[in-house]
């Protein structure tokens, strides 16, 4: 074929669409903070771990579920109590969603701030008509979400399925509370593990980095505060410890009492210690934020 | 609605005992705009009163916004270009734009159309899906430039756009910031310590020292330093002869080497001085500065 052939004059007139002027309106500048927090979210349900964290959460809900059933069953025969502790063994014991809710604001929250120090990300939301309020609550929601849904959604069904098994209209009346004790404990396991994650994040140039702070800040603690506790046979040294404060308020919450080989703090101390656990996060992520330069020189 | 890009009354800015801005005075209209000095001049600090990120004493006025209370409505309207590294992990550039343009107010759709065509404009279009992170130099400070454009701000500030460049990916930026305030009616402040950057680019230069304004006004009167322009002159043998004749005629003449420099007069009148005078003309060419000496001449004159 010759090459006269192979070449194809391209038909009708090459137009360059040049440069449109946005004439359109702006959005109010007070929704910034649901950009944020809306493409952070996406970001972190990307990640494989936190998928992984949440399909993981459902199978200790799927044998607490079958237990309580069994239990219920029981009871109605005359058995034994009822089952109104299971939504609290799902919470605060290591093998419940304890560890998977710790495990999931590790991995939603590691990157939060870390990763816009080390790419300058700050200079694309400040330079913007983003407010570091705006950034701060926008970094904030996603991580305790997720840890929320961990955290609340199995301990939410299990309720569920405990008002469902009631044996008569008023232990439905009596379990449906569980539903409230529920929902609550888990706000405060989300925000209790979901925001200082966050605030860690703001001090690391690295995911990395935050993660294994935050590692070390919720497991030493916990380990070291339990083996001095009973040699000490004092509750007090797990003062620090965020799993013990999140069982303390568990067992207040869900009324039991406490088995005879635990040490716990009273109840005061374990919200007061959380209260601050929150509060300096949240403080330290505004000192942090306030400090960022947008333009250096 | 007034012209001016910027209109600043005694602005000042203090850190500590540092004087970053003293009692900067100054207006400028749409264009590109050169922001010079050296280290420590001011630049940045200048840049960030233009974006409302700092508090200050004086008056400040960016595109008819008082800045110091419509910071944020003044920020819809400005694009900012840093000079650092810039972008969200895990984000495409068309994803990165798209939320940029977001974050400036403009809703999802419009934004990313115009990420879309930003992302043509700057020469990115091929690789618009590529996750940014894997980006050369080159290609991030496209993106940059690209996320500061893509809500088409009546206001571009560039800090040291063509940082890190080869120098072909140098005269490409250049050339894309060059066409910008034509094509998209935005006004350019480009800050830079490459003077030709700012040559090339720029119709109008500031030139801060010490936080101080040393100098605001086109590019040519920079150049020429304010004074009368000069012309070399090179005669065919009687450098002597010509030079008293063009004295006779009022002209300040100095004798460089074999050159001659005439201050106050003009090709046609020295032709006609060599004429009656008998001499033949070698050389003649207005000498200008380069802006490097001009800079410098400046920065010397505002230090004494």
């Amino acid at each position: 074929m010759s090459e006269a052939k192979l070449h194809v004059e391209p038909k009708g007139a090459i137009r360059d669409q040049g440069w449109k002027r946005y004439q359109g309106s702006y959005t109010s500048p007070g929704n910034r903070w649901k950009l944020i927090a809306a493409r952070m979210l996406r970001m972190s349900a990307r990640q494989a771990w936190v998928i992984t964290m949440i399909v993981l959460c459902v199978f200790p809900a799927l044998v607490m579920a079958v237990l309580l059933f069994l239990q219920s069953k029981l009871w109605s025969a005359g058995i034994g109590g009822p089952p109104d502790h299971y939504g609290y063994y799902l919470y605060c014991k290591p093998y419940g969603t304890l560890l998977i809710a710790f495990l999931t604001a590790l991995f939603a929250g590691g990157g939060a701030v870390a990763d816009d120090v080390r790419t300058g990300a700050f200079q694309l939301y400040f330079a913007r008509p983003v407010t570091r309020e705006h950034y701060l609550i926008g970094k904030l929601i996603p991580p305790v979400l997720l840890t929320l849904l961990v955290s609340s959604g199995p301990g939410l069904m299990l309720s569920v399925l405990r008002v469902a098994v009631a044996k008569d209209g008023a232990d439905g009346a009596h379990a449906a509370f569980l539903l409230g004790k529920a929902g609550l404990l888990g706000v405060i396991e989300a925000l209790a593990l979901g925001i200082p994650i966050v605030a860690l994040s703001s001090t690391a140039r690295s995911r990395g980095l935050a993660q294994g702070l935050y590692g070390a800040l919720f497991l030493l603690p916990w380990m070291l505060g339990s083996a001095v506790a009973d040699v000490t046979r004092s509750a007090w040294p797990q003062l620090f410890s965020i799993p013990h404060h999140l069982q303390v308020l568990g067992r207040a919450l869900f009324e039991l009492a406490p088995e005879p080989t635990e040490r716990l703090l009273p109840v005061w101390a374990s919200a007061a210690m959380l209260a601050i656990v929150v509060a300096g996060s949240i403080a330290l992520l505004r000192k942090r934020l306030a400090a960022v330069e947008v333009i250096a020189g | 609605m007034s012209d001016l890009v910027f209109d600043f009354t005694d602005l000042s800015k203090r850190y500590g005992s540092l004087e970053a801005l003293r009692a900067v005075t100054l207006k400028m209209g749409g264009g590109a705009i050169g922001l010079l000095g050296p280290n420590g001049a001011g630049k940045s600090t200048l840049l960030k009163v233009m974006l409302g990120l700092l508090p200050f004493d004086g008056e400040a006025r960016v595109l008819d916004y008082d800045v110091r209370s419509d910071a944020r409505s003044l920020r819809q309207h400005v694009g900012y270009m840093p000079e650092r590294e810039c972008w969200i992990p895990g984000l495409n550039a068309v994803e990165l734009c798209s939320y940029a343009a977001e974050l400036s107010g403009l809703p999802p759709a419009e934004a990313m159309q115009r990420s879309h065509a930003t992302l043509e404009f700057v020469g990115l279009g091929d690789k618009r899906y590529q996750k940014v992170d894997g980006y050369s130099t080159g290609m991030k400070q496209r993106c940059k430039l690209a996320q500061a454009i893509v809500h088409d701000p009546r206001l571009l500030l560039l800090d040291e756009p063509t940082n890190g460049l080869d120098p072909e990916g140098r005269e490409e930026m250049l050339a894309l910031i060059a066409s910008l305030p034509p094509r998209t009616g935005c006004s350019v402040v480009l800050s830079s310590h490459l003077l030709p950057d700012v040559e090339r680019v720029c119709q109008r230069a500031i030139l801060l020292h010490q936080g101080a304004v040393v100098f605001s006004g086109t590019i040519d009167e920079l150049r020429s330093g304010g004074q009368k322009d000069t012309i070399e002159l090179r005669v065919k043998v009687d450098e002597a002869a010509m030079m008293a004749a063009l004295v006779k005629r009022g002209l300040e003449v100095e004798l460089d080497g074999g050159t001659l420099l005439v201050t106050g007069g003009t090709p046609a009148l020295i032709f006609e001085v060599a004429r009656d005078a008998g001499l033949q003309v070698r050389h003649l060419q207005a000498r200008k500065l380069t802006l490097e000496s001009a800079f410098v001449k400046a920065v010397a004159g505002a230090s004494a």
